[in-house]
């Protein structure tokens, strides 16, 4: 066969071409190389180290929050604070989405502090106060509607050709909730062109400063995202913004640097309402 | 036959420049490849599950600093080392590094480039990555070169392919021998002449028993058989056809001078080498032509239609009876002398009996030259052989000396 092959020209070299092509798939296939398993982690935490920590073998202390907002800044804090140092190795502060949270991560106490509603961890485990407790709530958050031209007016003739942004989470009171509540208390009645779900809240936010929708829901933090001269229309301001829940097993001294922590959200959301006795502790308005 | 046909051909410094840029090609590949296996493989793996992580890092985000920055810093702290294997034993370690994290660009591409789609909200994003290897360069060098090596040595053992020529005489060869032989024989003798080729097809067509292909190739080879011309084949196969002599007796017949030699065997000639009798007054007539060219310049004038010629006759007599002719032949000229139309009868008879004997092609130059009697209006003939070529018997050129 071989030298029947290499009889003509042609034979010869169909013959050196499979040859070289055999060799060159032989090689490629030895030099593939395979990539050992890589598994990413997650995203939406931020950790740092407590350096001055008494024992190394100390837990960490878990925040999940529902915003990646001071994330950092909160993380910092706690992690520079002695009281902190007595009890953790260092702060995870995570802004997971809050339908990651499972039922198992309340029941097994994977969070130290979990800034939610009551209504969403009770929905997830009813029993959740056997395993968190109310350290504050930051109330009398307000909600506005906001519009970069006219004062929003709520009727129908004001929200016509209007484009609204919400989000989809059905879970969320201020891209949600509210402003669909809003407008069936009002009679506003809008056609699906009008109503525009997002599926973050970034993407909404980008929406609105581009004036790719007039109207959107937010608190008075929104003005200082938005570059833009704002015109607003209160929907509420006794909206609950949020709920820390802390484990119940918990050092007790822990929870000043967490209220004072927390504080950076207060300015931003609304008043805090801190427990009392421990508002009496931590000697803090 | 000598071995070196049987060899590969030479290593040239062509062959040294060829051999060297299948080497770099190789090693290109080799180094190419792996880089991009290591690239596609990472490319999938992303593309598989980093946008479900960012869309979750990014959904309660709405700052374009430090989240950022820090997702950024996760994912290169994650894709830092990134260990990967092979078939060969070579060790070798990736990483990844955020270029873009959220790009609107799609258009980024290169070697050391991943890039992963993704959306958020409404928006397409793109993250481009850059990866990057180290090169254990030892076994990246190594290997192509066992490869390309491989490759070298077996194309440089492959038979070589055949010209056309070639091809003919495998063609030839391979009803006598194996593919194999054949092959190696017929690229061998790829180089020979034509002639050398005619002659190889002759004596295999003429081969009864299974030839010995190397004694024949050797004989061809020999320069006596390389150096023959055209008519010298024409010989060799007359000699060979006709008279079924031997190739070597064949050989001797086409090497022989262009010689024509009258034997003291009645009725016998040698022409070219080759034995050859012919009819007994074609003969006479022949002989006493060439006695005419030994002593003059060999014309001979037609005798007029109503005139024989006497004087001329004489020598023919002689000849006739001193070596047996016909009676009647002698009869008839020593009654009616040489005439036109009995020498126009021998020559012709001559003439159909030698191309008989050696095909049209070689008698010519054994036959006779025509001219024209201005004067008589009658025509002249003569062997066209010159006299230095002709032999007569010896008792014969001491009677004409």
């Amino acid at each position: 066969m071989l030298w029947r092959l290499c009889a003509s020209r042609q034979g010869y070299g169909l013959l050196l071409a499979l040859l070289s092509i055999s060799t060159l798939i032989t090689m490629l296939y030895f030099s593939k190389q395979n990539l050992a398993s890589v598994e990413l982690g997650d995203y939406y935490h931020y950790r740092c180290e407590i350096e001055t920590r008494i024992a190394p073998d100390l837990p960490r202390f878990r925040f999940l929050a529902v915003t990646s907002l001071y994330a950092t800044t909160i993380a910092e804090f706690l992690c520079d604070s002695p009281i902190m140092a007595q009890f953790y190795s260092g702060v995870t502060i995570s802004w997971k989405p809050r339908w990651l949270l499972s039922p198992n991560e309340v029941i097994n106490e994977n969070y130290d502090l979990i800034w939610s509603r009551e209504k969403a961890l009770s929905g997830l485990v009813p029993s959740f106060k056997q395993y968190y407790q109310l350290l504050m709530a930051l109330d009398n958050y307000k909600v506005f509607w906001f519009s970069k031209g006219a004062s929003p007016i709520l009727n129908q003739s004001y929200f016509e050709n209007k484009r609204v942004g919400i989000l989809s989470d059905r879970l969320s009171q201020t891209h949600h909730l509210l402003p669909i509540i809003s407008l069936k208390d009002a009679n506003i009645q809008l056609n699906s062109k009008q109503l525009i779900i997002f599926d973050d809240a970034r993407s909404l936010y980008r929406a609105f400063a581009k004036g790719e929708i007039d109207l959107i829901t937010g608190g008075d933090w929104l003005r200082r995202q938005i570059d833009a001269p704002l015109t607003s229309l209160l929907i509420s301001d006794q909206v609950n913004a949020a709920s820390l829940y802390i484990r119940k097993q918990h050092p007790i001294e822990s929870e000043c640097a967490l209220i004072q922590a927390m504080s950076l959200y207060k300015q931003t959301l609304t008043e805090a309402h801190i427990q009392a006795n421990i508002k009496a502790l931590c000697d803090v308005n | 036959m000598s071995t070196k046909a049987l060899l590969p051909p030479k290593i040239t410094n062509k062959g040294v420049l060829f051999g060297a840029t299948i080497y770099g090609l190789f090693i290109l590949l080799f180094w190419g490849y792996s880089q991009f296996s290591v690239k596609q493989q990472l490319t999938q793996i992303l593309q598989q599950q980093l946008p479900a992580k960012l869309q979750s890092a990014l959904y309660y985000t709405n700052d374009n600093g430090p989240v950022i920055q820090l997702i950024q810093q996760n994912i290169d702290s994650d894709l830092n080392i990134l260990t990967v294997s092979s078939l060969l034993p070579r060790v070798q370690q990736c990483s990844a590094t955020v270029i873009h994290l959220m790009s609107k660009d799609a258009n980024q591409s290169g070697l050391k480039l991943i890039t992963i789609k993704w959306k958020l909200g409404h928006n397409q994003l793109f993250t481009h990555l850059a990866f990057d290897c180290d090169t254990p360069w030892i076994p990246t060098l190594f290997y192509p070169l066992g490869f390309a090596s491989v490759l070298l040595l077996l194309g440089y053992l492959l038979p070589q392919p055949l010209t056309t020529k070639g091809q003919q005489i495998r063609q030839h060869l391979l009803q006598h021998l194996s593919v194999y032989r054949a092959h190696q024989l017929a690229q061998h003798l790829s180089v020979c002449s034509d002639i050398q080729l005619e002659l190889l097809k002759h004596l295999l067509n003429h081969t009864q028993h299974k030839p010995d292909i190397s004694n024949l190739v050797a004989w061809l080879e020999q320069p006596r058989v390389s150096s023959l011309d055209e008519t010298q084949l024409t010989w060799f196969m007359l000699a060979s056809d006709k008279y079924k002599l031997s190739k070597e007796q064949a050989l001797d017949v086409a090497l022989a001078p262009p010689t024509l030699i009258f034997t003291e065997v009645q009725n016998q000639l040698i022409i070219h080498g080759l034995p050859v009798t012919l009819l007994k007054t074609p003969y006479f007539y022949y002989l006493w032509y060439a006695c005419l060219r030994y002593q003059t310049d060999g014309w001979y004038l037609n005798p007029p239609i109503n005139r024989s010629d006497k004087t001329g006759a004489k020598m023919l007599i002689d000849l006739m009876q001193s070596s047996g002719g016909h009676s009647k032949a002698i009869n008839d000229l020593l009654d009616c002398g040489l005439r036109a139309k009995t020498l126009d009868q021998n020559r012709n008879k001559l003439k159909a009996e030698l191309i008989s004997l050696l095909g049209e092609t070689l008698a010519q130059d054994y036959l006779f030259d025509t001219d024209r009697d201005l004067k008589s209006g009658r025509y002249r003939y003569r062997l066209s052989l010159e006299a230095q070529k002709i032999t007569l018997p010896p008792t014969l050129t001491e009677q004409l000396k």
